[in-house]
C-alpha cells in the first residue's frame, strides 16, 4: 500500500512536469503546425544557463535568467529559421528543427562537459513524510510550481487577446490574418513560452532526486513527446492529460517493475512509448483531438 | 554519352581501382559510407518519394546487423546463434528487416504524418532498451563479434587474403569491392521503382492520400511496399555494415542513426537516390576527414579535451548544412550534382510539393536558367 500511494504522488508531480512540457509543445504546434523536436534543446541550454548564473547570483536569478533564455533560444529558432524559410511545408520545417536540436545540444554538453552541474537550489535533497507519502521537497514544490504554471497558462489561453489570437489563428491562419490578426507575433510569443515552460520542466527535472544537469537531461524533452501525441497533438486539455498519464505509468511501472520478472527490467524507460502506441492503435489520432474527415 | 554518364563511369573506374592507391583506414571509411548509402535510399523513397516520415530506420538496420550476426554465428554460452552459412544468414536477415518493415504498415496506414514521426521514435526507443536488455540477443554493452562473410567458398574476411596484382586483399580490400556492386546494384533496382508507376503512385500518395485513393491507387498496399522496400534496403546496409565494422553494440542502432540518416537524405535532396548516396558519403566522411586533419585545422583539439573537436565540429557543420538546405535549396547536394551532370533529369528529381510550388513560382531563377541554357545546348 505505502507503495501504491507512494508511486500514485511521484507519478503526479512528474506527470505534472511532463504536462507543462507537452503544453509547450502543444503551444507552438498550434501556432505553427510544426513539431518541435528542438524542445529538448531549449530545456537544456536555459537549464544550463540557470546552472551557470544561480552559482554567483542565487538560485532565483539563475531560474529567471534560465526561463529568459529558453524563451529567446525558441524565439530565435522561429525567427531567424522557420520565418526564413522558402519552404512552409510543416514536416520538413520539423526536421529542421531536428536539426536545431542537434545544434544546440552539441554546444551544451560541449559546454558541460562529462560531470554534471549542481542547481544550488535552496530545497536540495530534503525529504517530505506525511502519512504514507514520503517524497523528495523538490518533487512537491515542482507539483505545485508545475500545475500554477498550467492554470495560469490556462488563464491567459482563455482570457487575454493573445489567447483569442491564438485559438483563431491555429483554426484558420487565412481569416485570422484578414480580421487583423498578427500572425507574426502570435507565432513568436508561442514558441516564446513554450521554451520558457521547457525550461520550467528541465529545472525540477534536474533537481534531486535527479542528479543535475547533464547533457541526458536533453532526452527528457523526447520521453515528454508521447504526452503531446497521447492527448492530441493541438489539444491543450489532451496535454494535461497525456502527461498525467505519462508521469503515472512511468511512475507504477518503476515501482512494480522489479515484482514482475526478469523481461520487465527497466520498463519505466519505454512505458511511455509503449503507452503511445496502445492509445494511438485505437485513437489514431490522440485522445482530444477531432477526427480528420475526408470526403471522396 | 551524356556528361553524366562519362562522370560515373570515371568515377566506378577511380572506386574499383582505389583499394590500390587508398589506405586501409580510408577503405573502411568508404565501407562505412556505402552502407549508409544503401540505407539513405532506402529512406529517401520513404520519406522523400513516399512521404512516410520515419525515424526507425535505425531498427530496420539494426534487425538486419543482429539478424546476420545471430543467424551466422555459432551458439555460445551467452548468446543465442544459429551457426548457419553466412549467405544463408545475410538473405534471412534482410528479410527479417523487411517483415519488419512490412509489420510496421498496419500502422502506418492508421497513423499518419508527424504521429507517425512520434510512434516511430518510439519503436526506436524500445528496439535499443530490448538490446540493451536481451544480452543474449545483443551481447549486451559489450558487443558481438560479426562472422566473415562467404559465399561458395569464397571468403570475404581476413582469413584468407586474395592476391591480385601482387596486392594482398584483406576484408576492408574485398568488402570494398563487394560494397561497389551492392551500391550500384540498390541503385539501379532504385531507380527502376521511383521512375516507374510505383513511384508515381507513391508521390501521388505523398500529395495527397485521398487523391490518390480516386486516382485507382491502392493506398494502403503501396504504403506497405514502400515500408517493405526501405526496410529491406534497410536490412541489406545493416548486412554490409556489420561484416565491414565487425564487431557490433546496441549503441551504435539507436535514435542518432536514425538522424543520421534523416540528415543525410535531406542534405541529399529529399526524394533524390543520388543525392542520398552523396548524402551518406558527405556525413560519414565528414568527422573522419576533420579528425584526421585536425592537426592542420587552427582551431580543432584533439576529442576529448573540450573545446570544439572533430566530432563537434562536423555536427555544426552537418547541421548548417541540414538547415540551410531545408531554408533556401531543397535540392541539397542533388542539385550540385546536377550541375556537375550537366541537365538536370526531371524525372529523377521529384518534385516538392504542390503548395510549395503554388506559393513560390519561381524558386530559383537561377536554377531555370542553367537547365534551359542546358536545354538549348542540346537542341543545337
Amino acid at each position: 500500500m505505502d507503495n501504491f500511494v507512494n508511486a500514485l504522488a511521484g507519478g503526479l508531480s512528474l506527470g505534472a512536469l511532463y504536462a507543462v512540457m507537452a503544453l509547450g509543445f502543444v503551444v507552438i504546434y498550434r501556432a505553427t503546425g510544426i513539431l518541435n523536436f528542438a524542445h529538448g534543446g531549449f530545456l537544456l541550454s536555459g537549464v544550463f544557463v540557470a546552472a551557470l548564473v544561480s552559482e554567483s547570483h542565487g538560485y532565483l536569478v539563475g531560474v529567471l535568467a534560465g526561463l529568459v533564455v529558453g524563451a529567446v533560444v525558441a524565439v530565435i529558432t522561429d525567427v531567424v529559421f522557420i520565418r526564413q524559410s522558402r519552404t512552409q511545408d510543416h514536416v520538413t520545417l520539423t526536421i529542421l528543427t531536428l536539426g536545431v536540436n542537434l545544434l544546440i545540444v552539441t554546444e551544451v554538453s560541449r559546454r558541460l562537459g562529462s560531470e554534471s552541474w549542481a542547481l544550488n537550489d535552496p530545497v536540495g535533497d530534503r525529504i517530505v513524510e506525511f502519512g504514507m507519502i514520503t517524497m523528495p521537497a523538490s518533487r512537491l514544490i515542482a507539483l505545485g510550481v508545475a500545475v500554477t504554471a498550467i492554470i495560469v497558462f490556462l488563464l491567459l489561453f482563455r482570457f487575454t487577446n493573445w489567447g483569442l489570437a491564438m485559438r483563431v489563428s491555429s483554426q484558420d491562419a487565412e481569416v485570422a490574418k484578414l480580421m487583423g490578426v498578427r500572425l507574426s507575433r502570435v507565432s513568436w510569443t508561442s514558441w516564446a513560452i513554450g521554451g520558457a515552460l521547457a525550461v520550467l520542466a528541465g529545472l525540477f527535472l534536474a533537481s534531486f532526486p535527479a542528479a543535475g544537469v547533464s547533457s541526458s537531461l536533453a532526452d527528457t524533452a523526447f520521453r515528454a513527446f508521447p504526452a503531446a501525441v497521447i492527448g492530441g497533438l493541438g489539444s491543450v486539455g489532451g496535454a494535461l492529460v497525456g502527461g498525467m498519464m505519462l508521469g503515472l505509468t512511468e511512475a507504477f511501472a518503476a515501482t512494480y517493475e522489479s515484482s514482475l520478472g526478469g523481461w520487465a527490467h527497466n520498463l519505466s524507460g519505454i512505458s511511455a512509448w509503449i503507452l503511445l502506441l496502445v492509445v494511438l492503435l485505437v485513437r489514431s489520432e490522440g485522445l482530444f483531438s477531432s477526427k480528420q474527415v475526408a470526403r471522396v | 554519352m551524356s556528361r553524366g554518364r562519362l562522370l560515373v563511369a570515371g568515377l566506378l573506374v577511380a572506386l574499383v581501382v582505389a583499394p590500390y592507391f587508398v589506405s586501409e583506414f580510408w577503405l573502411q571509411v568508404g565501407g562505412l559510407a556505402m552502407a549508409a548509402a544503401i540505407a539513405a535510399m532506402g529512406l529517401t523513397m520513404l520519406v522523400g518519394v513516399a512521404g512516410q516520415i520515419s525515424l526507425a530506420h535505425a531498427v530496420f538496420v539494426g534487425i538486419g546487423a543482429y539478424g546476420y550476426v545471430i543467424l551466422a554465428s555459432p551458439s555460445g554460452e551467452n548468446v543465442w546463434g544459429l551457426g548457419l552459412p553466412p549467405v544463408v544468414a545475410a538473405v534471412g536477415a534482410v528479410l527479417a528487416a523487411g517483415i519488419g518493415g512490412l509489420l510496421l504498415s498496419p500502422l502506418s496506414s492508421r497513423v499518419t504524418g508527424l504521429y507517425l514521426a512520434v510512434v516511430t521514435i518510439g519503436l526506436v526507443f524500445i528496439w535499443v532498451h530490448f538490446l540493451n536488455e536481451v544480452e543474449q540477443f545483443s551481447g549486451g554493452y559489450i558487443g558481438r563479434a560479426v562472422p566473415e562473410f562467404d559465399i561458395f567458398g569464397v571468403n570475404f574476411g581476413d582469413s584468407e587474403p586474395w592476391h591480385i596484382l601482387g596486392v594482398p586483399f584483406g576484408a576492408v580490400e574485398k568488402l570494398w569491392l563487394v560494397g561497389i556492386v551492392l551500391v550500384v546494384v540498390t541503385f539501379i533496382a532504385a531507380r527502376r521503382i521511383v521512375q516507374a508507376r510505383p513511384g508515381l503512385a507513391l508521390s501521388m500518395v505523398r500529395e495527397s492520400e485521398v487523391a490518390a485513393a480516386s486516382m485507382g491507387v491502392n493506398v494502403g498496399r503501396y504504403k506497405a511496399g514502400a515500408f517493405f522496400v526501405a526496410s529491406v534496403y534497410a536490412g541489406i546496409a545493416g548486412v554490409f555494415l556489420a561484416v565491414t565494422i565487425q564487431f557490433i553494440t546496441p549503441q551504435a542502432f539507436g535514435f542518432t542513426l536514425s538522424t543520421d540518416y534523416l540528415v543525410i537524405i535531406i542534405i541529399g535532396g529529399l526524394g533524390s537516390l543520388r543525392g542520398a548516396i552523396a548524402g551518406a558519403v558527405f556525413v560519414t566522411a565528414l568527422p573522419r576527414l576533420l579528425g584526421q586533419y585536425a592537426g592542420n585545422i587552427p582551431f580543432l583539439v584533439p576529442v576529448g579535451e573540450g573545446g570544439v573537436d572533430a566530432n563537434v565540429m562536423s555536427v555544426f557543420v552537418y547541421c548548417g548544412l541540414l538547415i540551410l538546405v531545408i531554408m533556401f535549396a531543397r535540392g541539397g547536394l542533388d542539385r550540385v550534382l546536377g550541375w556537375l551532370t550537366g541537365p538536370v533529369r526531371r524525372a529523377r528529381h521529384v518534385p516538392e510539393s504542390k503548395q510549395d510550388i503554388a506559393t513560390e513560382p519561381n524558386q530559383d531563377p537561377e536554377q531555370d536558367l542553367v537547365s534551359e541554357l542546358n536545354q538549348e545546348k542540346e537542341t543545337v
